[in-house]
C-alpha cells in the first residue's frame, strides 16, 4: 500500500488499457501496473450524486477496503493499491479473466464433474477462510466469483461483507441478490450467519449443472414459492423457529421434487452435498469446514487440475496458454477468429 | 503538554454525546494523532478541531458504527461552542459539514488508506472476564472493578502517544491494575496475574508503565492552568 507521498510519486503508475464494466458503485477498468509490468484491474469509485458526495467517503469502498487489507488467500481476490485523488478513490486488483456467469452463460463450455468440483473446492476453500476470520460475504453470486487465465478462483466484491458473531448486533435481511437469499433472510431474519453463504453457495453449484439460475424469483415472495416448488414446502418440524421469524408467510404446501430429479446429471454425493447446502433450517445447512470433509470431496471422480477448466471462449486454461504462446500477441480480433 | 491533548479531548467529549461504541472513539483519536503527526505542510493551516470531527465520522464508518455526518457537525460544533445557542441551519452550517465530509479524504489519502486498528478494549473484556471467574462473585460485586478500568481506559485516549506507543495487550493490563489497585483486589493465589493474562508483562513493565500512564494522564493536566 503506498502512502500519499508515494502515490503522488507514482501518479500515471498504472495505464488504463480498456473499460471492462459498471456496477453499481464503480467502474471498472483494465490497467497495466507500469511499474511491475503486470496487468491489474482498477475499481474506480463513482462519487456518486452531489448529496452523497456530501456525505464523504464511499461506505461501500472503504469495507471493501478495511476487509481485503486483512484478508490474504488465493481463493480471495487481492488487493494491490489503493489510490486517492482528491475525492477519487480507486482500488487495485488482481487481474481476473472472467467470472463464473460467464462460464455459465458460454455454451460451448460443458462442464464435467471434475470441473464442477475442482470449482466448488475452490469456493468452499476461499469462503472457510472468510467464515474462520468471522466475516460473512452477505453477495455470493456468478459474477462475484472471477477466475483468472490460470483456472484459479477468487471471491470478490466485499462491498456487503461484515464482521459477524457479535450477540448484539442485528443486521439488515436486505442483503444478497434475490436469486442468491437464503429463505430466512426471505423471512426477515435479523440474526443469520454463515448459512446464508452456504445457501448462495448451493444455488452456485446448482447453476453450475443447471446452466441456469435454480431459483429465478421475480420478487421477495416469488423467491420463496420458487424455492418451495424445488425443495417442498419446509414444515415447523424441519425448521424450528420458522414460523417466528419477523417477516413470516406461510406458502401452500407443496411436496417439491426429489434431487435427483432436478439434477440428474450428479451423483449421488453431490446430491447430498446440495441437500445439505440447502437444507431450510439454517442450523442444518454445512458449514464450510464440514463441506469440505464430505463424501463428496473424498470419494471419485477428483476434482480436475485448475489448468483444465473451461474458459468462456471453448479453450480450457491450458489450451489458451498454448495458444497464447504461439500466436504471440496477435490483435485480439484476429484470435477470436482463429479460436473457431 | 502533548500538543492537540485539546483536540483529542474534544473528540472524547463529542464522542461520548453522540453515543459512539468506545472502539469508535478510540480509532477516532488514534486517526487524528497519527493524521497530525503526518499532516502534509501545505494543509497545516487546516482547524484541527475540524480535523478531529472527519476523524470521528470516518471512524463511525470503519468501525461500522452509523454515525450521521450531521449529528457529528452539530455535536462537535456545540462541544467548541457550549455557551452558544446551537448551530443554525445556513450557509456556515453547510460549509462545516462539507468540510468535515471533504477532511474525510484527505485525512484517509494521508494515512494511506490503513485502517486496520486493534484496540486494547477486546483484550480489557477478555482480562475482565477472566477475572470474574477468580473472584468470588461477592468479591466482584464488592467493588466496580470493571467500570473503572474502562474509565481508565476511555481516558487513556487523551494520551494517543502513550496508547500508539504500546501493544494493545499491555495498555489493557495497565488499565486492569491501575483498577486493582484503586479497589486494592488482590489474588493471594496468583500474584503474577499479569504474565498469565499476558506472557509480556513482568513486574517492573507493570510498575513502570502505570506509573508513567497516571502522571501523563492526570498530573499534567491539573498543571495546566487552564485543565
Amino acid at each position: 500500500m503506498t502512502s500519499d507521498g508515494k502515490a503522488d510519486k507514482s501518479k500515471g503508475r498504472y495505464e488504463k488499457i480498456k473499460h471492462l464494466g459498471e456496477g453499481q458503485f464503480a467502474n471498472v477498468y483494465k490497467a497495466k501496473d507500469t511499474l511491475k509490468n503486470e496487468i491489474v484491474a482498477i475499481k474506480k469509485i463513482k462519487i456518486g450524486s452531489r448529496a452523497e458526495a456530501k456525505d464523504g467517503v464511499n461506505r461501500t469502498a472503504l469495507r471493501e477496503i478495511k476487509l481485503l487489507q486483512e484478508l490474504h488467500h488465493d481463493n480471495i481476490i487481492g488487493l494491490l493499491d489503493v489510490i486517492g485523488h482528491k475525492t477519487n478513490i480507486q482500488l487495485v486488483f488482481d487481474f481476473m479473466e472472467t467470472d463464473l456467469e460467464h462460464v455459465v452463460k458460454d455454451d460451448g463450455i460443458i462442464l464435467m464433474p471434475g470441473h464442477i468440483k475442482n470449482m466448488t473446492l475452490q469456493m468452499v476453500l476461499g469462503l472457510e477462510y472468510l467464515h474462520l476470520h468471522w466475516i460473512l460475504h452477505r453477495d455470493l453470486k456468478p459474477n462475484n466469483l472471477l477466475m483468472n487465465d490460470r483456472g484459479r478462483i477468487k471471491l470478490a466484491d466485499f462491498g456487503l461483507a461484515r464482521f459477524f458473531g457479535s450477540p448484539n448486533h442485528t443486521y439488515t435481511h436486505q442483503v444478497v441478490t434475490r436469486w442468491y437469499r437464503a429463505p430466512e433472510l426471505l423471512l426477515g431474519a435479523r440474526y443469520y450467519g454463515t448459512g446464508v453463504d452456504i445457501w448462495a453457495i448451493g444455488c452456485i453449484i446448482a447453476e453450475l449443472l443447471l446452466r441456469v439460475a435454480i431459483f429465478r424469483g421475480e420478487s421477495d415472495l416469488d423467491q420463496l414459492v420458487k424455492i418451495c416448488q424445488v425443495l417442498g414446502t419446509p414444515t415447523d418440524n424441519e425448521w424450528p423457529g420458522m414460523s417466528k421469524l419477523p417477516d413470516y408467510v406461510g406458502v401452500k404446501p407443496m411436496p417439491g421434487m426429489p434431487l435427483k430429479h432436478v439434477f440428474t446429471a450428479a451423483g449421488d454425493d453431490l446430491i447430498q452435498f446440495l441437500a445439505s447446502c440447502l437444507a431450510y433450517d439454517p442450523m442444518k445447512r454445512y458449514t464450510c469446514t464440514e463441506a469440505l470433509k464430505s463424501a463428496y470431496f473424498i470419494r471419485e471422480p477428483y476434482p480436475c487440475e485448475d489448468s483444465e477448466l473451461p474458459l468462456p471462449g471453448k479453450r480450457t486454461v491450458a489450451q489458451k496458454r498454448r495458444r497464447d504462446e504461439r500466436e504471440d500477441r496477435s490483435p485480439p480480433l484476429m484470435r477470436k477468429r482463429l479460436a473457431f | 503538554m502533548l500538543k492537540h491533548r485539546k483536540v483529542f479531548e474534544y473528540i472524547m467529549e463529542a464522542g461520548v454525546k453522540l453515543e459512539a461504541k468506545s472502539s469508535t472513539v478510540a480509532a477516532a483519536v488514534v486517526i487524528c494523532y497519527k493524521f497530525l503527526n503526518r499532516m502534509p505542510p501545505e494543509e497545516s493551516s487546516v482547524c484541527p478541531y475540524t480535523i478531529g470531527a472527519a476523524c470521528l465520522y470516518l471512524a463511525g464508518k470503519v468501525e461500522e458504527d452509523m454515525l450521521k455526518i450531521r449529528d457529528v457537525t452539530n455535536v462537535c460544533y456545540r462541544v467548541i461552542n457550549p455557551n452558544k445557542p446551537p448551530i443554525e441551519v445556513d450557509e456556515d452550517y453547510w460549509n462545516l459539514r462539507e468540510g468535515v465530509g471533504r477532511l474525510e479524504y484527505l485525512v484517509l489519502r494521508t494515512m494511506g488508506f490503513q485502517l486496520q486498528l486493534v484496540h486494547p478494549h477486546k483484550f480489557l473484556l477478555h482480562y475482565l472476564v477472566t477475572l470474574k471467574h477468580w473472584l468470588s462473585p461477592s468479591a466482584w460485586e464488592r467493588s466496580p472493578l470493571a467500570e473503572t478500568a474502562w474509565t481508565l481506559l476511555r481516558d487513556a485516549y487523551a494520551r494517543p502517544d502513550w496508547v500508539t506507543a504500546h501493544s494493545p495487550q499491555t495498555v489493557a493490563i495497565i488499565c486492569l491494575n491501575l483498577a486493582l489497585r484503586i479497589h486494592s483486589v488482590d489474588f493471594p493465589l496468583a500474584p503474577e496475574w499479569y504474565r498469565i493474562l499476558h506472557s509480556e508483562m513482568t513486574s517492573k513493565k507493570l510498575i513502570t508503565l502505570s506509573k508513567e500512564l497516571l502522571c501523563k494522564l492526570y498530573e499534567e493536566q491539573s498543571a495546566d492552568p487552564r485543565g
